[in-house]
Parts: C-alpha cells; sequence; structure tokens
C-alpha cells in the first residue's frame, strides 16, 4: 500500500498532447476516480503510471518512489484492462497464479495464495476453467483476482465494468467497492461512466483534452462544478445553461437575459469593487434539472415557460420547458399532470445556481463548502 | 403460393403440414448450397484435373514399366521391390529429412528473431521488409548460381576471402557434409522473407494488452514471450510447420543447380531421385513408385504435426 504522486505529466503522442500538465496526489488507501469523454487521456495516465508507456515530462511517485524510470515489471502495481486480457491458453488458477509464479513463490506459497483470492470472488469452482468458457462476469472476477493475488501497492483499473450488461456492472461495482474496503488498496479507476465514478469515488478527477478540470469529492463536483464542461459532463440530463449578464443590484446579483430577470445569492461571486465589470456581461447561469420547481405562470422570481415534451423514465418526469430563449430540462413528478404546450413558471433556490463567467469558470471561485453557501442563501434572496 | 392461408384456418394454424414443411426446407437448402459448390467449382475442376487424376495415376503407374511415351505394361511389385532395395533412396530419404529438419529449424529460428525485431522497431522496418522478400521473387536458378559464385572452389567468394586470410580454400560443394548444408543455407535464404513476414502477421494478431497484462505481472520479455507469446502462436506454428514440411520435402531446384545430388548422391533428396528416374534413366515405375513413398511420408509428417501441436485445445475442451 502507498499513496501515489502524479507531478506536472505530460504525455504526448506525436504532436498531440493527451496529457497536458496533470498534477495529483491520491493518499494511501484512497479510491480516485478518473472521468472523462473518451479521448480524454485518463487511460493515458493509468498506463503511464503502469509504466506501459513512458512519461514525457512530469514524475510520478508511489510510496515515496520514483518510477519514471523504473520498468513495470517492477513497480508492483497490479492492472484490470477493459477487455479482462485473461491469457486465453491457461486456466483460471494459472491466470490468478501467473504474477506469483513469475516471482518464482514457491508452489505451496502460490496455492494459498491463488486459494485466498479465489475464495474473495466466488471463483473455486472454476479454477480449472479456460477463460474461454466464462461468461464475462467470471472473466472479470479473475481479471481482479490475478491482480489482488500479489497484494500490490496500487490498483490500476482501466474501466473494468464497461464490457459487462447493465444489471451485473450494477453488482459488481458494489463488489469492488466492497473489495476495497476490505483491501484498503489504493486504487485508481477509471472510467467514463459518471455514476460508477459517483457511487465508487472517494474523490473524482476530471478530465477533458488533457487537461485536468476539477478534483473533489463526488459532492463537490457535482454541486459546485469548477466550469461549464464539468457541469455539463456531469449529471443526466446535464446541467441547464443559460446565457445572459450579472448586475449587482442593491445588495445582490441579478441575472438577466431573454425573457429572464432573477435575483441570484450575494455568493455567486465576489461583489464588484466600482460599477459593473465588463466581463459580467457575458455569462451562463447554471441550473441543475432537478432544482428547478414548476409553478403557476407569472410567479415573481421565476422564468416564464410553456413546456415542449414530456419525457417519462417510471421514476421521476423530465420536461422540456421552452424559457429564457432556449430549452430548458426540468426533472419533476412523475404523476405531474402537465401537458405539452401549458404556461409555467420555472421556480429555483437562488443558492443552487452556478454562474459561469466568459471564460466558462465558475465565478464562484472559494472554497467554501457548499453547506455555507447554503447560510448565506436567506439573506441573499430577500 | 404454400404460404398463402386459407380463408377457413385460423390465424394461428400452420399453413403446411409437417411433411411439407420437412421438404420445403430440404428443397430451401439444396439450393442454397448448390450455389454454394458452384462457387467451389472453380477450385475443384484444376484440382481434380492436375493433382488427384495424376495422384491416383502415379499409384497406378508404379506397377506398371513405361506409361510415359511407351503403353504402360503391368509388372506387379517389380517397381516397389527395386527401390526398396535401392540405397540411393534410403539415403535420399536421409538426406531429404536431415535437409528439412536443419532447414526447417534454422529458418523458423531466424524469422521469428527477426519478426520479433521488425514487430519491436516499426521505424525503417519497410526497407527490412523488401530486402527480406526480394529472394523469395528471384528465380531458383539466379539463387542456385548466387550460391555457387559464394562456394565455388576457384573464384567463389568465400573461398577467395579464406584464401586472403591465408587460411586453406574449402571444397564446398565437393564436400557432402558441407554440400548439403549449402543447400539449406540458400534455401533459407530464400524462404527467410517469406517467414519472417508471416511471423510478424503472427505476433501483430496476438493481443497487445495480454502483453501489457504481462508485464505488469512482472513478466520480463523472455518470460512474456515464452508464456504468452508462443502459446498464442500455436495455431499460426502449425500451418507453417505442415506447410514447410510439405515444402521442404521437396526440395528440388537448388539441388539441380548446385550439386546435381552429387558428390556420391550425398545431396540427393527424394524429388532428385524421382526426377532421375522419371526423366533421365526411363525408369519411370521406380520414379511413380519413389513419389507415392514421398506422398506417404508427407501425409505422415503432416498428420503428426497436427496431434503434436494442434492437439492441446481439443484435450481441454
Amino acid at each position: 500500500m502507498a499513496d501515489i504522486s502524479i507531478k506536472h505529466l505530460v504525455k504526448r503522442f506525436g504532436k498531440v498532447e493527451a496529457v497536458s500538465d496533470v498534477s495529483l496526489q491520491i493518499a494511501d488507501g484512497e479510491f480516485l476516480v478518473l472521468l472523462g469523454p473518451s479521448g480524454c487521456g485518463k487511460s493515458t495516465i493509468l498506463r503511464v503510471v503502469a509504466g506501459l508507456e513512458d512519461a514525457d515530462a512530469g514524475e510520478i511517485v508511489i510510496g515515496g518512489r520514483l518510477i519514471n524510470f523504473i520498468d513495470p515489471v517492477r513497480r508492483n502495481v497490479a492492472m484490470v484492462f477493459q477487455n479482462y486480457a485473461l491469457y486465453p491458453h491457461m486456466s483460471v488458477y494459472k491466470n490468478i497464479a501467473f504474477p506469483l509464479q513469475i516471482a518464482k513463490q514457491s508452489k505451496e506459497e502460490v496455492g494459498l495464495a491463488v486459494g485466498r483470492a479465489a475464495a474473495m470472488l466466488g471463483l473455486e469452482n472454476l479454477l480449472q476453467r479456460l477463460p474461454g468458457e466464462l461468461s464475462g462476469g467470471q472473466r472479470q472476477r479473475v481479471a481482479l483476482a490475478r491482480a489482488i493475488v500479489r497484494a500490490p501497492q496500487a490498483f490500476l483499473m482501466d474501466e473494468p465494468l464497461s464490457n459487462l450488461d447493465a444489471q451485473l456492472r450494477i453488482q459488481t461495482r458494489l463488489e469492488l467497492i466492497q473489495l476495497h474496503q476490505r483491501l484498503g488498496i489504493t486504487t485508481i479507476y477509471v472510467t467514463h461512466d459518471q455514476i460508477e465514478a459517483m457511487t465508487m469515488g472517494d474523490r473524482i478527477a476530471v478530465l477533458s483534452e488533457g487537461v485536468l478540470q476539477q478534483i473533489g469529492t463526488p459532492q463537490e463536483v457535482y454541486r459546485r462544478p469548477a466550469n461549464v464542461f464539468v457541469a455539463t459532463f456531469l449529471g443526466a440530463p446535464p446541467m441547464n445553461l443559460i446565457g445572459g449578464e450579472l448586475e449587482w443590484v442593491e445588495f445582490g446579483w441579478r441575472f438577466r437575459g431573454d425573457n429572464i430577470d432573477v435575483p441570484l445569492s450575494a455568493d455567486v461571486t465576489s461583489p464588484p469593487e466600482d460599477g459593473n465589470p465588463a466581463d459580467m456581461r457575458q455569462v451562463k447561469l447554471g441550473l441543475r434539472p432537478e432544482h428547478l420547481r414548476i409553478g403557476p405562470p407569472g410567479e415573481t422570481g421565476g422564468i416564464a415557460g410553456q413546456v415542449q415534451f414530456l419525457e417519462p423514465v417510471g421514476s421521476d418526469l423530465f420536461l422540456t420547458v421552452e424559457a429564457a430563449g432556449t430549452l430548458l430540462q426540468v426533472r419533476t413528478d412523475p404523476d405531474s399532470p402537465l401537458q405539452p404546450g401549458e404556461n409555467v413558471s420555472l421556480l429555483f433556490d437562488p443558492w443552487r445556481a452556478q454562474v459561469f463567467g466568459p471564460d466558462g469558470q465558475n465565478l464562484r471561485r472559494d472554497t467554501a463548502p457548499v453547506e455555507s453557501a447554503a447560510a448565506l442563501a436567506p439573506a441573499a434572496a430577500s | 403460393m404454400m404460404s398463402t392461408v386459407s380463408a377457413e384456418k385460423a390465424w394461428d394454424e400452420l399453413t403446411l403440414s409437417e411433411a411439407e414443411y420437412r421438404r420445403a426446407g430440404a428443397r430451401y437448402r439444396q439450393r442454397r448450397s448448390l450455389r454454394a459448390y458452384l462457387f467451389l467449382l472453380p477450385y475443384f475442376i484444376p484440382f481434380i484435373a492436375f493433382l488427384l487424376v495424376p495422384a491416383l495415376w502415379s499409384i497406378w503407374l508404379s506397377f506398371n514399366r513405361g506409361g510415359i511415351l511407351d503403353p504402360a505394361k503391368y509388372v506387379g511389385l517389380e517397381n516397389w521391390r527395386s527401390i526398396a532395395s535401392d540405397t540411393e533412396l534410403t539415403g535420399a530419404i536421409q538426406n531429404t529429412a536431415v535437409y528439412a529438419v536443419e532447414a526447417i529449424l534454422l529458418v523458423f529460428t531466424l524469422a521469428i528473431v527477426l519478426a520479433l525485431l521488425l514487430n519491436r522497431y516499426r521505424k525503417g522496418s519497410n526497407i527490412f521488409k523488401l530486402a527480406l522478400y526480394v529472394p523469395l521473387l528471384a528465380p531458383a536458378v539466379l539463387v542456385g548460381l548466387i550460391w555457387q559464385f559464394l562456394t565455388n572452389f576457384d573464384f567463389g567468394f568465400i573461398n577467395l576471402a579464406l584464401d586472403a586470410m591465408g587460411f586453406d580454400r574449402l571444397n564446398i560443394l565437393g564436400s557432402g557434409r558441407l554440400a548439403l548444408l549449402t543447400i539449406v543455407l540458400a534455401e533459407v535464404w530464400r524462404g527467410l522473407g517469406f517467414w519472417t513476414l508471416y511471423f510478424l502477421a503472427s505476433l501483430q494478431n496476438v493481443p497487445e494488452e495480454l502483453l501489457d497484462a504481462a508485464r505488469v505481472d512482472g513478466a520480463r520479455g523472455v518470460q512474456r514471450f515464452r508464456r504468452v507469446t508462443i502459446p498464442l502462436l500455436r495455431p499460426m506454428l502449425l500451418f507453417a510447420v505442415v506447410i514447410a514440411i510439405i515444402a521442404n520435402f521437396q526440395v528440388f531446384d537448388t539441388v539441380y543447380v548446385l550439386t546435381q545430388g552429387g558428390p556420391y548422391e550425398s545431396t540427393s533428396t527424394m524429388v532428385w531421385f524421382i526426377w532421375k528416374r522419371l526423366f533421365q534413366f526411363q525408369e519411370t515405375g521406380q520414379g511413380y513408385a519413389a513419389a507415392v513413398v514421398l506422398l506417404a511420408i508427407i501425409l505422415a509428417l503432416t498428420a503428426i504435426s497436427f496431434r503434436v501441436l494442434g492437439a492441446r485445445r481439443k484435450r481441454r475442451a
């Protein structure tokens, strides 16, 4: 077990910079999720940590040891691959035993360790089978068993659940969380699935085009996205964005735009020192679908809109509402009697709103926890 | 026609009786397989005309005297008896076996090593691939001449070099062991490009992810090669061994150009023996009998290769 530091990592493929100056500090025993769309560089970071790719710049330190120039063979990290990467010509037993046999452990030691790992993952009855005779879920377990069998310093997991069907994925997700709780081994987990990221990660690092966008607990990243990318990447449907301008009026911020004029809490950004700065003229208001409430038309402080489409998904009803010159997604009660064409007002708690500047960055630059923003809300709303 | 639903029948009643259903199915499948056979025809006609019929004819002619220019005359087992006691044939079989084992082992080893290098170092590898492949494009006679120039006693490059360095000249093609080795080297040189590209293609079939996994699992280069690459190459290796056995047991043109089977029949191979019986000694019956022996040997070796290299998967399943 060990902590992992990734310092100013750069990795290029030809002229393409796959990873640009990414720094991450992962505590001993932490479960860190690298989240991002395909091609964002998350798998590359994992492969560099494993030693399968060389870094072009930057340092990787595992347990106080600089490992950039250590062969992957001697890094003592275990990796779980997307396609499992089981050796097709070896039985399950031999697959799990492989790292130990390579390490020249005695037959008895190997047998004991394989038995333990197999028991932990419920593979005792499959040890003599070949990978080709196993289901996807069973193969996944064999890959995990091979990873845990030699007690590595860190686990590196590259989208290990993406080839499983939906039900199995949920089940294996829980098992992975339990496994991590039991073993407490530092884990870097790569995924493009935000549900996996939110449910599994102690912290999430969101990446886009090789650049680290934000790192924080799932709550922090979801509630206070650092920029437009994170805001729209996390959440399904994603955060609604409305273009407009921010104005300081009588000790509070107001957001004005096309058919919208609403008060916001005072802490969306620091108050202006002298007049309204120009960079507040082109901002985006961000509101999550679940933070919008439906009210009768004409409600004060609301956004006037007209219902366009209904999308019932069983547990929720998603409405598409034309408002503020754009289409907004609203999550509401599945039993709502609303019909397309109805006029409504959209209401929200001002303290939940995020405002993004012209550069796409969240204007709320403080690092105070979200709860304190809630405490400020009544004052701002008055 | 048969699929039209008659008005009196309920919607969920089947329109065809069981017997009709079976007949219609059989007709449908027949039509489909007929089309498949039509596609196979362009292959099968030459296969039958130029391989199957001559092979069977050779078996028949091995019991006859004559048959090429003069009418065949049945002589029973006479040809078989005379080649059975012919020491040149047993020598030829032995030479062919020695040659084939040496050539296959050497060319496979070199080709796999080169393929591993080409697989690892991609930059500029096309030039090497081309250089390796060119000898295959050269006619066998040319290859033979090149090796003549290398090995000739008076003006061969090797002997000139030995001379210049103050060593005695070697009568390479005049000594049985060295002459056979020269044929081995000539054929290895000729086949190396093909087998290198073949193994390179095979290596590129080995999933990168498995080798990555083995690296992270702590396996070094040689361990990865022995425990992951080679087992995964097994089916490709089987094919290569079978093809190489078939090709190398028929070695002829290099022998013809370089040694004519000499000295003292020490480089006489099976096809050389057959050729001599057929076209030099007019002992066509013996030639055919020897050809049947060659066919039997090749079939037997192929079967053994399948057993040794191909069996494992079946046993496990």
